[in-house]
């Protein structure tokens, strides 16, 4: 009788290991998703994608780069933003002057700034480390414009730097419409060829539509919403075939992005983008 | 004397001592305890991966396609962002 209690004892025992053991282990895998999602998360948030160092704008960014026309649009971006937050400062400095604050240091920074401007206008598109050049510059002009900010905050009160912003939020030059005009033009060039490849894989061309696009005469939006009633009246096989393929480019495109952006981590030079378009 | 001696016979003829009786409900609820443990182990560790781009028919949504469509798109309003000066 004893010996049936203690077996049962030990029995239990282990039924009770063997539960704990299954519970834990399932509780970790459990874990193990909600922290992948909650990674996944902060990734988008803090834009720290695996594999490398750059954030998700970056690699968004890079993701257009392999070829010249893609590596064109982001310098062109590059510059527009540069020049819009030179303007700022430009404006700035001569306000602080108005009211006899020192202006030394924030003049020094927008001098180190339009220096870079001029980097990103010098840089090639279509030469092999245009990808890293690109990364470069914009990491320097985003460490400049923290650098300005940080001295424009420790110059003036908080109430200052708001008014101040309010009175430069929609600032242009023609320097900057030139640009922007410019940027309009390529970003139309891009979305042609990406436009005549859907229609490639789809089987259908509407080339009205894509010279009306290019004219400025309808909207990106009107195009999507075209191209979505025109997808929607397709059948399931052949929706899925189009999914499948694009899906496929995409994917390829991002292999290759965060291989592009690993390699330059790890060699610092960038990987057979900027070909000519 | 008679009726005094009826009642360890006829617990034994029944077979169930009060001591077994306990191990056998301890038994039966380590079994319960284990079925229910390796039921929930089973089911949560072999949820499938659902595909949210795909019905349960293996269809693609309107939107999925829509939205896989509108991400090789360029907006023109996209920038490069390197923050702000003031």
């Amino acid at each position: 009788m004893k010996k049936i209690t203690n077996l049962l004892l030990v029995l239990m025992l282990l039924g009770s290991i063997l539960s704990v053991a299954f519970a834990v282990q399932a509780d970790e895998d459990d874990q193990g998703t909600t922290q992948d999602e909650d990674q996944d998360e902060q990734n988008n948030t803090t834009k720290m994608p695996r594999g490398h160092h750059y954030g998700n704008d970056t690699e968004r960014e890079v993701g257009i780069m392999n070829n010249s026309l893609g590596a064109r649009i982001r310098l062109l971006q590059l510059e527009k933003a540069l020049l819009t937050n030179i303007l700022k400062g430009v404006m700035t400095v001569q306000v602080l002057k108005g009211l006899n604050v020192t202006t030394t240091e924030l003049e020094h920074i927008l001098g180190n700034l339009s220096e870079v401007l001029e980097n990103v206008r010098a840089a090639d598109p279509a030469a092999n480390d245009s990808v890293q050049v690109f990364v470069e510059l914009k990491n320097e002009s985003k460490n400049l414009t923290k650098q300005f900010r940080d001295t424009l905050r420790l110059l003036l009160d908080n109430e200052t730097i708001a008014m101040i912003k309010e009175q430069l939020k929609n600032i242009t030059n023609d320097e900057l419409q030139n640009c922007s005009m410019r940027l309009r033009h390529w970003i139309r060039q891009f979305n042609m060829n990406q436009l005549y490849r859907l229609y490639g894989i789809i089987g259908e061309t509407n080339t009205s539509l894509i010279n009306d696009y290019i004219n400025g005469n309808i909207s990106l939006d009107l195009v999507k919403l075209q191209l979505r009633k025109m997808v929607n009246q397709m059948t399931q096989e052949k929706r899925h075939m189009i999914f499948s393929e694009i899906k496929e480019d995409n994917i390829k495109k991002k292999i290759h992005t965060q291989k592009m952006l690993e390699d330059m981590e790890h060699h610092g030079n960038g990987n057979g983008h900027g070909q000519p378009y | 004397m008679e009726m005094g001696m009826a009642s360890p016979i006829k617990a034994k003829e029944s077979g169930v001592n009060p001591m077994n009786k306990k191990i056998i409900s301890l038994l039966f609820l380590l079994i319960l305890l284990v079925t229910v443990t390796v039921s929930y182990a089973y089911f949560s560790q072999s949820v499938p991966d659902t595909d949210n781009q795909t019905n349960q028919d293996g269809n693609v949504d309107d939107d999925t396609v829509s939205s896989e469509i509108d991400s090789t798109l360029l907006d023109e309003e996209d920038g490069v962002e390197i923050g702000d000066m003031i």
